[in-house]
């Protein structure tokens, strides 16, 4: 008996670690960064159905710090407070051409230059929980607590991310990136979580695509 | 004499009442968790982070700003019969001034705030006198919505007022703020969040906004002389679906 318990304990940490990742990309020019220049990483949030999650964006800014001391990744909400009210979810630009008109306004383009912003990077997309199946029953009485049961669920990540050249106005380069896993939750009298880190692991393939798109024409 | 070792040793059944105990223990503490969990939910709307400082060019304008006492004690309050879920009373007056009060003086040159009683003379020097209201106040929950997320819908009308008292311009606002349920860990710090986010949106189409009113962009170009502000420009609109 123990042996089958283990076995199958032994086959959800397993199978719940199991997360698929699939990057596309696409560039149009190639990316040059200076060790002097700055990175900002913002999310798309301009209705109700796009939200994408400060988490992630945080993540992968935190992922680019791999990209050396000299190259400053800007944190998300310091620079919309610097550049409140023009990058909120009603008014930040959807496209290169809106920040050009955007950067028409002496104070933001100054704001911007005094950040040397070379790059934004949008992020735009969400995880979303699929189809969960199982059941689980939890009991607290005088004499018992505990649980018993087995419950998974699937989260599937989609995003788009867009790198847009602040000096030229042009977007540089796209990817799309998607991730699925499966988490499980066995219970035997304490619920065992075995959940694949899907947001985690989308996040680092988008970040290390990003790096090796800023890193291959690092200009010291 | 020897000195007497006391050993303890444990007595047979000793081990199940002490598991009996805990387990009363955890049963007692889940349920009063529980019974407390219920009830009244009451959020006053603190901001997390104070409001930035606008990056526009101020308006030539001297606006005085009358704050009704509805409005800065604005307290939005919803039964469980709404929507099912318990009672809500969401305090905002507090907030909404702070924000007004971030906004105001950097979208226009100058800002008195007027009291109510206030002499007419006290606002002979000014250009226009604004008063702002709260009209409507939505919100939503994960357990309605379905999303995941709290909303919080806010809508404003906004009087712009000549010194004698004759009207400008008159017009409403929608503001709307949202978050995720995943970052928080309760209800009511998730609709505090999405309250400030609806204000900090609501501030963002103040400022966006005020000079794309067509009566307000009559009265700037004939009154004051001004053509729009140098901080102005073309946005595409956002809709909220």
């Amino acid at each position: 008996m123990n042996k089958i318990v283990l076995t199958l304990l032994l086959g959800c940490l397993i199978l719940g670690g199991c997360t698929t990742t699939t990057i596309n990309e696409y560039r149009q020019t190639p990316i040059q960064l200076s060790d002097q220049d700055s990175v900002v990483i913002l999310g798309r949030r301009q209705s109700g159905q796009h939200e994408t999650e400060p988490f992630l964006i945080d993540c992968i800014a935190k992922e680019l710090d791999a990209l050396g001391k000299d190259v400053q990744i800007i944190d998300e909400i310091d620079f919309l407070n610097r550049l409140y009210p023009w990058f909120e979810p009603r008014t930040a630009p959807l496209s290169p051409e809106r920040l050009r008109m955007l950067m028409d306004n002496p104070r933001i383009a100054d704001a911007i230059k005094a950040m040397n912003l070379h790059y934004m990077v949008w992020v735009e997309g969400s995880t979303v929980r699929g189809d969960s199946t199982g059941a689980m029953s939890c009991t607290i009485s005088p004499t018992f607590v505990g649980c018993f049961g087995f419950g998974s669920w699937e989260d599937d990540a989609s995003y788009e991310i867009a790198i847009w050249d602040v000096t030229t106005f042009n977007s540089v380069a796209w990817l799309s990136a998607s991730a699925s896993g499966t988490s499980y939750m066995p219970a035997i009298v304490a619920p065992i979580p075995l959940i694949a880190r899907v947001k985690s692991k989308v996040c680092e393939s988008i970040a290390d695509q990003i790096i090796l798109m800023f890193t291959e024409n690092l200009a010291g | 004499m020897h000195a007497a070792q006391i050993i303890r040793k444990e007595q047979p059944g000793q081990g199940r009442v002490t598991i009996l105990r805990i387990c009363r223990l955890i049963f007692t503490g889940t349920a009063v968790a529980c019974l407390t969990a219920c009830g009244a939910t009451e959020v006053q709307v603190a901001p997390i982070f104070e409001f930035p400082t606008p990056l526009v060019e101020p308006l030539p304008v001297h606006l005085g700003v009358y704050y009704s006492e509805n409005f800065s004690n604005f307290t939005y309050y919803e039964s469980k019969d709404k929507q099912g879920i318990d009672d809500t009373s969401i305090k905002m007056g507090e907030a909404q001034i702070s924000l007004f009060e971030k906004i105001l003086p950097a979208v226009f040159e100058q800002v008195q705030v007027l009291q109510r009683g206030e002499p007419a003379s006290s606002r002979a020097h000014l250009d226009a006198v604004l008063v702002p209201q709260i009209i409507d106040v939505e919100y939503a929950v994960p357990q309605t919505n379905k999303a995941k997320i709290y909303e919080v819908w806010i809508k404003y009308k906004f009087d712009l007022l000549a010194p004698d008292g004759s009207s400008i311009a008159t017009w409403t606002m929608p503001a709307y703020g949202k978050t995720p349920t995943a970052l928080l860990k309760s209800s009511k710090e998730a609709i505090n969040l999405a309250s400030v986010m609806a204000l900090r949106d609501c501030g963002a189409a103040f400022i966006t906004g005020f000079t794309r009113v067509p009566e307000v962009a009559q009265w700037l170009d004939t009154s004051i002389g001004n053509a729009a502000p140098a901080g102005r420009t073309e946005q595409g609109e956002v809709s909220y679906e």
